[in-house]
């Protein structure tokens, strides 16, 4: 057990599956990099550094750089799961994944079903996601909706270094799709981590408050907000239990279930766009299974739907803050 | 400071215990305390627990309330005798705390202090509290537990002796992966544990499996073991929940494995959320299930025992108290029959498998008399 950060967790689940299992290759854009030139070894490795170190352990035929197109990137990788290699394949920024979703989508989404059961895609996509870093509307959105709106494929997101190494992990040795999610804002963050491999199974949401007066939902970065929320109703008295649901898909419907029966007063806490999102399908799934048990209507605590704005006061006005996540609270409390 | 004038402070379970809530007092001011009454209920991040009076006398004052979070260590009411004067009284409570944050900013340097023996190619994770006294005590804990077991027994404890709790091969922070997990091949483990620490002897605390390794080292190192304390040990009888064993491994789910950890206490309220995921947190490490397993098949055959160590505990010679919760649901308390008689043996009401947790001031108590006799 030693302290890691969330980008350190990532490398380090990677390595040692790598290690581990010689199917397991990186394919991306830059994620050895440096080709051809004399820091070749000691290169950046993606375009935050999350790759650092792999391509010394592994060479560039388990590290592999790709030329800038999403689309080949996503065939390459699903038809080399298809196949019998366990792909690790990086979508620099989900914001592209636009130019690739055809390949996700229609394809390594559907091969199980349409292929009767007998066909496996063992592949796991990294991407960024997440507002916070100046990088306007086109590298800020969050998107995870739309691929957890697709059946066929498993969607990760997780919000701390223990959460993301054990996810990681899971992701990389689970025969499905999976779209593993890393906000940007949260590869500094540190934590205990084991240093032994482990795995976290899918759809098992995780409790990190319990209280008695108000339930936050969150997810990826938003569950850090409601944690601070959660500490400073605490000094006013008030005790919160807070859930982290660490995978959309699958999406652990008990414990929301659980968690917003406990307190009867839900706030959600989502930095995807308001509509058709998280937030509105956790909300529908609480108001149709234990209405009876809710004291308040849910509230719901999400940018407006615009485009992430450029604009740096703009942008802190866009996301969900504590000060939001605060004050809707005490609008039911 | 007034004689009659006595702290009551929030009491440290466990290493990781920074601070605790107060969720209930079971006393108002005014109102008189009998030593070993429940006075108050406190809430860490791990557990629920009630706290006993340490003697008898009034409640004088409460220093925080219900609901209220405090660090170790702070002054949480003050008992005595009553009639005692409000200036008396603060001034007391002035002095404790002036004290007190001096010895807070002390702490901020002290590190986590587990730390770690090499025995052949293992890793055996401990920790020790030690304050040269002449006793030692080693904590032996059971299968899929590890040295925090003991949190409300271990800092107890080394008020008069110098403790030792270690995590087994496979559990806690030791190394996970196992090729043996017989009886002898764990007893030769403590044995070298004892010798890196130079531990010319020894008094045994074991719970369950554990318990069955200490009666191994007993009856092989007669002359270095002093005494034993058998919490709910395997190898008296046939009958064990075997299903718990196995549901134990498999449990991958939060909710699953709650289901089974609520067997192992006369009351399951003791298990919260926090507790069930630092188990998983153990359990989801590569190499865990497996070695659980191997011990598993260490301890049962066909839904049955196969261990049995009735020879071995008949021919002790050292002061031997077993302990037992009457409604122990995976071994059953039924096993104390036709023990040999030189043995104690303590049935403890309204206690699962899990004593040394659920009533742990009872536990300490029958410890202290073992091995005082």
């Amino acid at each position: 057990m030693s302290l890691k950060t969330y980008r350190e967790a990532i490398n380090e689940a990677l390595l040692q599956e790598m290690k581990k299992d010689e199917n397991v290759v990186v394919i991306g854009e830059d994620v050895a990099g440096g080709a051809g030139t004399n820091g070749e070894q000691d290169a950046w490795g993606g375009v935050l550094g999350v790759t650092k170190g792999l391509l010394k352990h592994f060479g560039r035929e388990r590290v592999i750089d790709t030329p800038i197109t999403e689309t080949a990137i996503m065939g390459m990788a699903s038809g080399a799961a298809l196949t019998g290699l366990r792909p690790v394949a990086e979508l620099m920024f989900v914001d592209f994944m636009g130019v690739c979703f055809d390949q996700i989508l229609n394809q390594t989404a559907k091969f199980r079903y349409m292929f009767g059961g007998k066909a496996v895609t063992p592949l796991t996509i990294r991407t960024m996601y997440g507002g916070g870093l100046r990088a306007a509307s086109q590298h800020s959105q969050c998107l995870y909706p739309m691929f957890t709106h697709v059946p066929g494929i498993k969607v990760v997101v997780p919000s701390n270094p223990y959460d993301a190494k054990g996810l990681l992990t899971q992701s990389i040795r689970d025969n499905d799709p999976v779209i593993f999610m890393e906000h940007k804002n949260l590869y500094d963050l540190s934590g205990d981590v084991p240093d032994e491999s482990y795995s976290i199974p899918f759809g098992e949401a995780n409790f990190t408050r319990e209280g008695k007066d108000i339930t936050f939902i969150g997810m990826g970065q938003t569950v850090d907000i409601c944690n601070k929320v959660a500490d400073t109703l605490k000094k006013e008295g008030k005790t919160s239990t807070v859930l982290d649901l660490r995978t959309l898909s699958p999406l652990d419907e008990d414990s929301i279930l659980e968690a917003s029966e406990e307190t009867g007063k839900v706030v959600i806490v989502d930095e995807s766009y308001p509509r058709c999102n998280i937030a509105t399908d956790i909300s529908a799934l609480i108001c149709q299974n234990s209405f009876d048990s809710l004291k308040a209507g849910i509230k719901m605590v999400t940018p407006p739907h615009t485009p992430v704005p450029f604009s740096p006061p703009l942008e802190d006005l866009y996301l969900p803050s504590e000060e939001k996540v605060l004050s809707a609270a005490k609008e039911i409390l | 400071m007034s004689k009659d004038l006595h702290p009551i402070t929030m009491p440290k379970w466990g290493l990781s215990m920074k601070e605790g809530s107060i969720s209930k007092w079971n006393k108002s001011i005014g109102e008189n305390i009998k030593k070993g009454e429940m006075l108050l209920e406190i809430e860490t991040e791990k557990v629920v627990n009630e706290m006993e009076s340490p003697e008898d006398g009034t409640i004088l004052k409460f220093c925080a309330k219900e609901g209220d979070t405090v660090p170790v260590g702070s002054l949480i009411a003050l008992y005595g005798e009553s009639g005692t004067s409000e200036e008396v009284i603060n001034e007391f409570i002035e002095k404790f705390n002036s004290n007190f944050e001096s010895e807070l900013s002390k702490e901020v340097e002290e590190e986590e202090n587990n730390e770690k023996v090499k025995i052949g190619d293992l890793d055996i994770n401990y920790i020790k509290n030690l304050n040269s006294k002449d006793k030692n005590i080693l904590f032996i804990h059971g299968f899929g537990g590890d040295l925090n077991n003991w949190m409300f027994n271990q800092d107890d404890l080394s008020k008069e002796f110098n403790t030792y709790a270690l995590d087994l091969p496979g559990h806690g922070l030791s190394s996970k992966t196992i090729k043996d997990a017989s009886l002898s091949f764990l007893s030769e483990i403590i044995i070298k544990f004892c010798e890196e620490n130079s531990l010319s002897d020894i008094n045994l605390v074991g719970h369950s499996f554990g318990a069955g390794i200490a009666i191994k080292c007993a009856s092989e190192n007669n002359d270095f073991v002093k005494s034993l304390n058998l919490i709910s040990p395997i190898g008296l009888g046939d009958e064990i929940d075997a299903s718990y064993l196995d549901n134990f491994i498999i449990s991958d789910s939060r909710r699953d494995l709650k289901n089974e950890l609520e067997k192992l206490y006369f009351d399951p309220e003791i298990i919260n959320r926090d507790l069930v995921n630092e188990i998983l947190k153990f359990k989801r490490i590569d190499g865990v299930s497996e070695s659980l397993q191997l011990i598993k098949n260490e301890i049962i055959n066909n839904e049955k025992q196969k261990i049995n160590l009735r020879n071995e505990v008949d021919k002790l010679l050292i002061p031997t108290t077993i302990i037992w919760g009457k409604q122990d649901a995976i071994i059953p308390q039924s096993h104390t029959e036709k023990i040999n008689e030189k043995i104690n043996i303590k049935i403890i009401d309204d206690c699962g498998h899990m004593a040394h947790t659920e009533h742990p001031n009872e536990v300490n108590a029958i410890i202290r008399n073992t091995i005082s006799s």
